[in-house]
């Protein structure tokens, strides 16, 4: 229904005369005309019409100053140290699951010559089409001695003719579903066919190189809890003092009515927003050092480290950090509130 | 029939307040107020009569005796139920105690924000009131930044805009001149006359004689009633 200039000067006489019936109670009681309701409803009108402010002032406020920029502060390091964790553990795990994919593909079987040559090819045949008809394996390959000599050249120089030493012949085998492949029942079977041959596996070196990694993978887990715990230390430290600070406030806004968990929600909200900024800054500062310490990982020459990836679904995960910590903050912030609220009158 | 409009809005028995292991600053107080009457609250400073009102506004329990608010005990009502109940009172401070950093708007807006009105209503209704109160024009100034009269006005504002039905005012002609002094003993008039009922606490004897409310007289902690000036 619209609302016709008639009726907002009835309304503004009606309010007039509802708590002023002998008078405007704020004009030394002067009767009310219609001339006045008529320019006061018009006043309201204008003032309807009028945008309020944008910058509307929080009731419970967070003082700006040293509490405000160390808040700003913890929030913006915690998740730059937190981003920098990530990373290194999230590249780490990726080193370690494709240097796994790459060596649980395959393993190399080693026949040691037999004093004469001809015996030692009908050997070498043998193994081959065992191996060729043993389940999961997919390929063998019989390394030439161009190859071995390739693999032999670091130590014995490039001089040597290998066709006078006792070389063993190496096989490449590839498989498939490395992971659950049984080189235990392989090794007895391998064992009947020939004497000369030995499996090497990969298994011992990569769960030392597993354990390691766990290693680290603890070390980062403390660090981020550490981080997180500082962080959810200060917020609490920051809420409590700025709830001792506005004791006047609660105690009005508790007196207009207000609920803990009101004041609690009216000051989450400005904590979260600061925060999730200031996550923002930490996260956005995170990237280049993340791709410093990348780059300058790739540069390692130590073969298997070079495999690490930083996939953008890691990308992902450090982008995410800001509203994680702003939810943080959140809730350590509301529960604090209400609690401490509890405590007061 | 409604009940409720029999009831008195406010009932104290043998009421006793203290603050930590001090004596009683309140003793022995047996009042009710009934549902749209009007009293004067008065006694010599120090004699107690902001401690008995922020027992009504609901502050304070007390240590001794029943406090009953619209028909709760309040001794016995959960902290969220007594923050209900205060959504229906309203209060005018000596001291104003408004959010310094919010705007007269705001400050106003702040009960009806509080119970979660609209804020499209919200605005119509405060404009409204501002208007009324002759402070549109000072609507998005911060309260600091006003005059004691006017601080008073949204004071007043604020505690009316939710139509208490129980207003409460310590002092609220003790920072005014005289003429704006009249104009708010008008307003309470008013409001009373429209089914608030209201208690201000005052010491100014000219304010009890113009207006021959009912008086109730705090002395040594204890509180009297005088029906009216001449028995005082």
């Amino acid at each position: 229904m619209k609302v016709t200039e008639m009726d907002e000067i009835k309304q503004a006489q009606t309010l007039e005369n509802k708590l002023a019936p002998k008078g405007s109670l704020l004009r030394n009681g002067n009767p009310v005309s219609k001339a006045t309701a008529k320019q006061r409803a018009a006043r309201i009108r204008e003032l309807r019409r009028q945008k309020a402010p944008a910058d509307k002032n929080q009731e419970l406020p967070i003082d700006e100053g040293y509490s405000k920029t160390f808040l700003r502060v913890t929030v913006a390091v915690s998740v730059f140290l937190f981003a920098i964790t990530l990373a290194g553990v999230l590249g780490i795990n990726s080193m370690f699951e494709n240097s796994r994919n790459q060596v649980v593909s395959n393993f190399t079987v080693q026949v040691l010559p037999l004093p004469d040559a001809q015996d030692s090819r009908d050997d070498l045949l043998k193994i081959v089409n065992f191996l060729e008809k043993y389940p999961d394996v997919e390929q063998v390959t019989v390394l030439s001695d161009a190859e071995l000599r390739a693999l032999l050249q670091p130590w014995l120089g490039v001089n040597v003719d290998i066709e006078i030493l006792p070389i063993p012949k190496l096989l490449d085998v590839k498989i498939r579903n490395g992971r659950n492949f049984d080189y235990r029942e392989l090794t007895v079977r391998l064992s009947e066919i020939s004497a000369q041959a030995s499996i090497n596996d990969h298994n011992l070196w990569l769960s030392r190189l597993l354990r390691f990694i766990n290693s680290l993978k603890l070390l980062a887990v403390t660090v981020l809890v550490l981080v997180a715990g500082g962080c959810v230390a200060s917020i609490v430290y920051a809420a409590k003092t700025g709830l001792n600070v506005h004791r006047d406030i609660i105690s009005i806004l508790h007196t207009m009515g207000a609920t803990d968990e009101y004041i609690a929600i009216n000051y989450v909200k400005q904590i979260s927003q600061m925060s999730a900024v200031a996550g923002i800054v930490g996260a956005i500062l995170s990237v280049p050092a993340i791709l410093v310490i990348g780059h300058m990982a790739q540069g390692i020459e130590a073969g298997i480290f070079n495999s690490a990836t930083f996939g953008m679904e890691n990308w992902v995960f450090i982008l995410l950090l800001p509203f994680v910590s702003a939810a943080l903050v959140a809730l350590t912030a509301y529960v604090t509130v209400v609690r401490t609220l509890r405590h007061m009158v | 029939m409604d009940t409720e409009q029999f009831e008195p809005i406010v009932e104290m028995k043998n009421v006793a307040l203290a603050y930590g292991d001090n004596p009683n600053v309140l003793k022995n107080i047996n009042f009710s107020f009934r549902r749209g009457s009007i009293h004067f609250l008065t006694g010599k400073s120090g004699a107690g009569k902001t401690s008995l009102l922020s027992m009504l506004y609901l502050a304070q329990k007390p240590t001794d005796g029943t406090l009953k608010v619209f028909g709760n005990n309040v001794a016995l009502t959960d902290r969220d139920t007594l923050a209900f109940l205060r959504r229906r009172i309203g209060v005018v401070f000596q001291d104003f105690r408004l959010l310094e950093h919010l705007s007269v708007f705001d400050n106003v807006a702040l009960p009806l924000r509080i119970r979660g009105m609209k804020e499209k209503e919200i605005r119509q209704r405060v404009i409204e009131l501002l208007a009324w109160v002759e402070l549109s024009h000072n609507m998005y100034v911060k309260s600091s930044e006003i005059s004691g009269g006017e601080k008073q006005r949204v004071a007043i504002a604020r505690a009316v805009i939710n139509r208490p039905e129980l207003l409460l005012a310590d002092e609220p002609t003790g920072n005014v001149d005289s003429e704006i002094a009249l104009k708010l003993m008008k307003l309470f008039a008013e409001l009373n006359r429209l089914g608030t009922t209201v208690v201000i606490a005052t010491h100014s004897n000219e304010l009890m004689r113009r207006y021959n409310y009912p008086r109730l007289v705090l002395a040594d902690g204890n509180l009297s009633y005088l029906k009216d000036t001449s028995e005082s």
